[in-house]
């Protein structure tokens, strides 16, 4: 693959993805020990040695599996390193024994027998280190190549002239050949290699994913400082982190998909970090196994890629997205030959997207996962993992522009999803699942701006969308740490006073999502509803009824977070007052990236503050973050479609997102502030109230898909039990044997030992030889 | 019998001539033989597969050796050949000490049972 001027290779893209897998590799290999490496003993205590079963059962494992690490033992029993080794059957550095030792201020042990980790501080602070560093480490590449990418001319400016222009700057790792299998017997050669590479879409998400990344690392330290599982928690953190960077910086689809997959078990195993809790567990199968679903379409989708175009390989000539951009594209998917069969390969991919990025019909594992940390419904379900499915959509825009149906689809979807989870938001009690179902809802608008082809404000919202939703949970989390793991607003109230950072951090976080100016949600949002808006007589591909839905749940969007607000902050407190004693504010490990974060919301919308152009502000600079992505969401410049805005429609839509926001905002703040239970529907009303009952079970989706996919499941896996195999297939082996059985069983019937039998056996075999002779010799002297 | 000689072997096939079971010239016709050794062979099969008493089975086994035997001979002297005679003489020896082996181990079987059924010596039933 020969780089073009726009293209460079830079073999230092690898070490964005290297950093947190080294990171993962330390962990898993060594940070069990280290968070809990031995100590010397001061003294013998007379309690014995109650460790070894007692302590398999209570605590669990702590330790990744690939590292038997030192098992956690009730400090002040051990008496002897090596009587416990003979006692554990692990191999490992032995105890820990903190005992008498007043060294380690992390944690209270004196007195407290049996079920508390006894890990090393210092331990655990160094795997928080290894991780953190890891990935501020691919941070700091990031932001250099981000820079390389910039300054390249990333930007495709109006003022360019010709195809240069709008070419964009893409870095490409060197080319390392996987595997090849020469083309034969009239199938295409297969080539699968893994290649990096970073255009400006590829640059921007590496600096959220990264960036952010550093931050909910650093929060985790604080977050988690006193879970057991410490080290297994940064492991599969960093993990994360590593296939999250293949993803967006894979440069044909095979290595997207292995990140994909990739992201998809980290989740897995982070939802369901506290696995002794069942619901946990469950949690963290749904979410794998209805990804899957989504994965199932997106390699359906990667086959028929392959199928037409030969190659997996997005960028060069030879390249997948190149060849579509210039017209290649198959019509015949279904041998039909119908134009709508075209869309065949982007639906599949974006029933994917539903997948990974919890759309309708797939985004009933969201709710769930905040089963897990908190940090980790932060990072990979507000930031980064969800938004892959977006990423995915705007760096294969030029499959979907291919077919018009399948972005009617995507938008559609999106809408829909964005109006349900808001209504469902809009009564949950836990406030991890408001913010879940409306992380579901704001992933709907971004999948509403690609559907109408508004791929980079699509990207935009991806953007400020990880801003404002990981400061909010992280923000939760806070309230949280501080409530000490309540987690029902019903039971909170009246904090704002106590944890005043987190309040403010989350004020500005709220703000920020309710679309309020200049804040950056507003103009994020803004610009979606703008292209929903335009139809095709302006240029664009949306209709009126797409924006009027999205304007609603714009409406709606501020209404459940001030409610969310004003339940956990404001009114009264709704638990004791020895229970308020407890409550403080959290560590600065948490509280930093509160602020950062929030810093971000505020100013991170003039990035690309293109609503200013309603009142009478104009310049190239309202559209930084468009032109800075260039070509690899931008086609209307390409294509000669530029979005023709009148101006009055566009003060208008302005006016509107605001007044609707201000307005809901407060009406909803002051409904919620005032209440002192925080409730506006009384119990009884609410059990009768079948609006609310309908919303509050989730509008029933999760009852249909258990009476349909888990039951209907069960019950074919019973029939194929009870029938199939144990009829059909034991039926048929055992049959065999019977039957040979049954068939020696009758031939047991010739040994009577009986002695005339056999005698008289002889005779007849005597009789037959000699017919069979005479007939031989009659016929031989007939002749 | 008379010993065979051309003038005799023709005045035999001339007798002959007419039915194989009419005697002519006073010769014993060579079916007569035959049928009578079957009918012994018959029996001494019946003998065999209807008697309980291994002894009286011995005697079938007997009788029907020495029905073969007399087939023997007679065939040996309608075709002038002595190889009957001297099969018949082999046939003899053979029977006797097949005799004394059966009644070696009819002796062993009464002694460890008490009995001499044929019926009961059924242990390679199965």
């Amino acid at each position: 693959m020969e780089p073009t001027a726009h293209e460079i290779v830079n073999p230092l893209l690898w070490l964005i993805p290297l950093f947190p897998l080294l990171g993962f590799l330390i962990i898993a290999f060594l940070g069990a020990g280290i968070t809990q490496s031995p100590k010397p003993v001061v003294g013998a205590d007379p309690h014995g040695h109650g460790h070894g079963e007692e302590h398999h059962t209570v605590e669990g494992s702590s330790e990744l599996p690939l590292a038997r690490g030192a098992e956690d033992a009730e400090e002040a029993h051990h008496v002897d390193t090596g009587a416990h080794d003979a006692h554990d059957a692990h191999a490992h550095g032995g105890h820990d024994a903190h005992g008498g030792h007043d060294a380690h201020g992390g944690h209270d042990d004196h007195g407290h027998h049996g079920h508390e980790a006894q890990t090393n501080p210092a331990g655990t602070r160094l795997v928080g280190a290894i991780a953190t560093l890891a990935v501020l480490a691919s941070f700091v590449v990031s932001v250099l190549v981000f820079f390389q990418v910039a300054a390249s001319g990333g930007h495709a400016g109006a003022e360019g002239a010709g195809e240069a222009a709008h070419a964009v700057t893409r870095i490409f790792s060197p080319y390392f050949t996987w595997m090849h299998v020469p083309s034969m017997a009239g199938l295409p050669a297969l080539d699968l290699s893994f290649r990096l590479a970073v255009d400006p879409l590829t640059a921007l998400m590496l600096l959220v994913v990264t960036g952010i990344g550093t931050l909910i690392h650093l929060y985790s330290t604080g977050y988690m400082a006193q879970e057991n599982g410490y080290a297994r928690y940064f492991g599969y953190l960093n993990l994360f982190v590593f296939f999250m960077l293949l993803l967006i910086m894979g440069s044909n689809f095979l290595v997207m998909f292995v990140g994909w997959e990739g992201v998809g078990l980290a989740s897995y195993l982070l939802i369901g970090y506290y696995y002794e809790r069942k619901s946990a567990g469950d949690a963290s199968k749904k979410a794998f196994i209805v990804n899957r679903v989504g994965d199932f379409a997106f390699l359906i989708a990667l086959f028929l890629i392959f199928k037409h175009f030969g190659t997996f390989e997005m960028f060069g000539e030879n390249g997948v997205l190149s060849r579509a951009a210039a017209g290649d594209w198959p019509i015949n998917y279904l041998g039909t030959g119908l134009a709508a069969a075209s869309g065949l390969v982007p639906l599949l991919m974006f029933i994917g997207a539903t997948g990974k990025s919890a759309q309708i019909p797939l985004y009933v594992w969201l709710p769930d996962a905040m089963e897990g940390p908190t940090p980790v419904s932060a990072l990979i379900h507000a930031a980064t993992m969800v938004t892959a499915g977006v990423f995915m959509v705007c760096r294969s825009h030029v499959l979907f522009l291919q077919s018009p149906e399948t972005m009617t689809v995507v938008a559609v979807i999106g809408l829909v999803t964005c109006f349900l989870a808001a209504t469902i938001g809009l009564v949950q009690n836990d406030i991890k699942k408001v913010l879940a179902y409306s992380t579901v809802s704001q992933l709907g608008y971004m999948f509403l701006a690609a559907g109408v082809g508004a791929f980079s404000m699509a990207m935009f919202h991806v953007t400020t969308h990880a801003f404002f939703k990981a400061l909010l949970f992280l923000g939760s989390g806070s309230v949280i740490h501080a409530m000490h793991h309540e987690q029902d607003m019903r039971k909170m109230g009246a904090l704002a006073d106590k944890i005043k950072t987190t309040y403010r951090t989350m004020f500005i976080g709220t703000l920020a999502i309710a679309g309020i100016p200049p804040l950056a949600g507003f103009f994020s949002k803004d610009e979606i509803l703008l292209n929903a808006f335009l139809g095709p007589e302006y240029n664009g591909l949306g209709h009126w009824s797409l924006w009027l839905v999205g304007w609603i749940v714009a409406g709606m969007t501020p209404f459940y977070m001030w409610r969310m607000m004003g339940k956990t902050f404001m009114g009264e407190a709704r638990y004791s007052p020895e229970f308020a004693k407890t409550i403080h504010e959290s560590p600065p490990s948490m509280t930093f990236p509160l602020i950062v974060l929030a810093g971000l919301s505020v100013v991170g919308g003039f990035l690309n503050p293109a609503a200013l152009a309603a009142i009478g502000i104009h310049g190239d600079w309202l559209h930084t973050f468009e032109h800075f992505l260039g070509s690899t969401t931008n086609w209307r410049e390409a294509a000669g479609k530029e979005l023709n805005i009148p101006h009055n429609i566009e003060l208008g839509l302005v006016l509107a997102s605001v007044a609707m926001a201000v307005v809901m905002s407060l009406v909803a703040w002051n409904l919620y502030k005032r209440r002192k239970d925080g409730v506006l529907l009384p119990e009884p009303q609410k059990a009768g109230n079948r609006l609310y009952q309908t919303l509050y079970n989730k509008w029933g989706v999760d009852d249909i898909y258990i009476n349909v996919f888990v039951r209907g499941g069960k019950r074919l896996s019973n029939w194929l039990w009870r029938f199939m195999d144990v009829r059909v297939i034991d039926g048929t082996v055992n049959g065999i044997a019977a039957g040979i059985g049954g068939f020696a069983n009758s031939l047991k019937g010739w040994q009577s030992g009986y002695v005339r039998n056999y005698a008289l056996s002889i005779l007849v075999g005597v009789v037959i030889v000699v017919v069979a002779c005479l007939v031989a010799a009659l016929r031989a002297s007939a002749q | 019998m008379e010993p065979m000689n051309p003038a005799g072997e023709a005045a035999l096939q001339a007798a002959t001539a007419v039915h194989p079971l009419i005697p002519v010239n006073g010769q014993v016709p060579l079916a007569w033989y035959l049928i009578l050794a079957t009918i012994l062979f018959t029996v001494g099969v019946v003998g065999v597969l209807v008697k309980r008493n291994p002894i009286v089975i011995f005697m079938s086994v007997e009788l029907m050796l020495n029905a073969v035997n007399l087939c023997l001979i007679a065939f040996g002297r309608y075709l002038g050949n002595i190889g009957g005679q001297m099969i018949s003489i082999f046939v003899m020896a053979v029977a006797a000490a097949e005799v004394a082996v059966g009644l070696g181990i009819l002796i062993s079987i009464f002694r460890s049972r008490e009995s001499i059924n044929v019926d009961e010596v059924n242990l390679m039933q199965g």
